[in-house]
């Protein structure tokens, strides 16, 4: 009887929490949704010199001046960035020229956020034609290290383009032809995949060693040093937000953070941390150095347990009561990988760097977000499990 | 009595980790959202309904469309249809055709809006 109820009272208490924990991330999920926004009209005029009046159309604005001209159009164009959706408004002249480009909203890590602005990426569209290409690697130049955040600047900025040719100008464009981004890192990510799967079911001990580590190796040095493309908490918030980006181009995308939910809903097994993640493998190569061994002391492993969960869980709240993920992520792997970050961020790397030397995988262990979102999604599955059991056997009672 | 100790040195570092990372991890979050309300203002509702025809329909055609200078034309003064025929030799042309310019004072902003726009 006593051993039952202290099995119950250990269910009991993270079930608690994980209820708790999804009713607050539904209210910070709904602050998010009503907080964020006012009104764009107050900007249109940065974006069309000479406008003193604007007059909202359906879908675009239509700047005049005080002899109530026509001198300019503006519209917004969204498209996902790293983190969410970047909002850009644009304003083009009666002639077709490009006048203005402003970042109305965006939640892209800081960092990167910080390079377009140092590149002046956006001041690259003024004085081009609403008919020119308007593409990286054509007429615009994208920013090393924010890739992916030029790409949707660039692809917003055609879209609201594309809504002034059509409804201001009267001069509609050509459909624009989107092509599936499919390259080596969606078939690295793939191939690791199942690597991971088959060293996962390997009998032989040294083989699953051999496999580990060479999927380790590869996922540090093509995912992490080459493309700088590691799961991170900023995903997961942005999934939870909505912000889901464009398939086409973010193919990688739904790969990783699909594969990595199929496979810890289907099998409750991790398929990432322990046997690709970029950032793991790199304090494991360091451990390797020292002969470094995990190290959790007695009596205290409950508390650094809850403390992981809290931080992760604090990420996750401020990620969707602000809908800024990018913010929210505090992971030093762009840090690593990109050689980008602010002063905090190079110290924060700077400090796990040394203490990989002294224990195995420090940051895993003690701060990654993303190891309790495995144990929620693990926890999750165990509960939904038990209550479907108890549902069926009351069924069959009945 | 040696490996007690030893415990201990590496528990008070362990702690020194912990604390140190995690006032990190605050300062960087502080950092991150004083950083974007300087630089970017969130003013936009995340509701921009995104017209998805604009990709798929391909029955649009692009058509040359004439686009004008964006300089105005004076009234009457280039006669029906101005520039049209403009283009190569036109420079003799053109002097003759170009009207001397007149001073027109600018009109007074009707608003103090309009009033910091043109001081700007």
């Amino acid at each position: 009887m006593t051993i039952k109820t202290s099995i119950k009272n250990k269910k009991i208490l993270p079930r608690i929490v994980l209820g708790g924990s999804v009713l607050l991330a539904i209210l910070a999920w709904i602050i998010g949704y009503y907080s964020n926004g006012t009104d764009i009209i107050p900007l249109v005029p940065d974006v069309i010199p000479g406008a003193s009046r604007v007059e909202s159309r359906d879908g675009y604005y239509v700047g005049l001046d005080i002899e109530d001209n026509v001198v300019g159009y503006a519209a917004v164009g969204q498209s996902q960035g790293y983190a969410g959706p970047i909002v850009m408004l644009v304003g083009v002249d009666i002639s077709g020229e490009i006048t203005g480009t402003q970042i109305v909203t965006q939640h892209e890590t800081p960092g990167f956020f910080r390079l377009l602005e140092t590149h002046d990426f956006v001041g690259q569209y003024f004085g081009l034609q609403y008919n020119d290409p308007l593409k990286l690697q054509q007429d615009i130049d994208a920013v090393s290290g924010a890739t992916v955040s030029s790409e949707a600047i660039a692809q917003s900025t055609r879209q609201a383009i594309r809504v002034i040719a059509r409804d201001g100008l009267a001069s509609p464009l050509a459909p624009e032809k989107r092509t599936v981004k499919f390259g080596i890192p969606e078939l690295t990510l793939i191939g690791l995949y199942a690597a991971g799967y088959f060293g996962h079911k390997h009998r032989s001990r040294v083989w699953k060693k051999r496999i580990r580590w060479g999927t380790l190796l590869t996922g540090m040095v093509v995912l992490g040093f080459i493309y700088t493309a590691p799961f991170t908490i900023a995903q997961v918030i942005a999934l939870l937000s909505g912000y889901w980006p464009d398939w086409h181009n973010n193919l990688y995308w739904y790969i990783l953070i699909g594969g990595i939910l199929f496979v810890t809903t289907v099998d409750s097994k991790n398929p990432y941390c322990h046997w690709f993640c970029p950032f793991g493998a790199f304090q494991e190569c360091l451990a390797q150095i020292t002969g470094a061994k995990m190290y959790r002391p007695r009596g205290w492993s409950r508390f650094f347990t809850w403390l992981q969960r809290g931080l992760a869980f604090a990420a996750v709240l401020l990620g969707l009561a602000l809908r800024q993920p990018g913010v929210a992520g505090y992971e030093p792997f762009a840090t690593l990988f990109d050689l980008r970050g602010t002063s905090i961020e190079w110290i924060l790397l700077a400090l796990v760097t040394i203490a990989s030397l002294l224990m195995y995988r420090p940051f895993c262990n003690y701060l990654c977000p993303l190891d309790p979102v495995y144990d929620f999604i693990a926890e999750s599955r165990r509960w939904i499990r038990e209550v479907w059991k108890k549902w069926q056997q009351r069924n069959l009672k009945a | 009595m040696a490996a007690k100790k030893f415990e201990g040195i590496k528990k008070f570092f362990l702690m020194g980790f912990m604390i140190a990372s995690v006032g990190l991890i605050f300062a960087q979050w502080v950092d991150g959202l004083t950083d974007q309300e300087s630089e970017s203002p969130s003013y936009y509702r995340e509701a921009v309904v995104i017209d998805d025809s604009m990709y798929v329909t391909l029955t649009a055609v692009a058509r040359n469309y004439e686009l004008g200078t964006g300089t105005p034309e004076g009234k009457g003064e280039h006669g029906g249809g101005g520039g049209g025929g403009g283009g190569g030799g036109g420079g003799e042309e053109h002097e003759e055709g170009t009207p001397t310019p007149e001073y027109t004072p600018t009109p007074k902003p009707t608003t103090d809006w309009d009033a910091e726009e043109q001081d700007q």
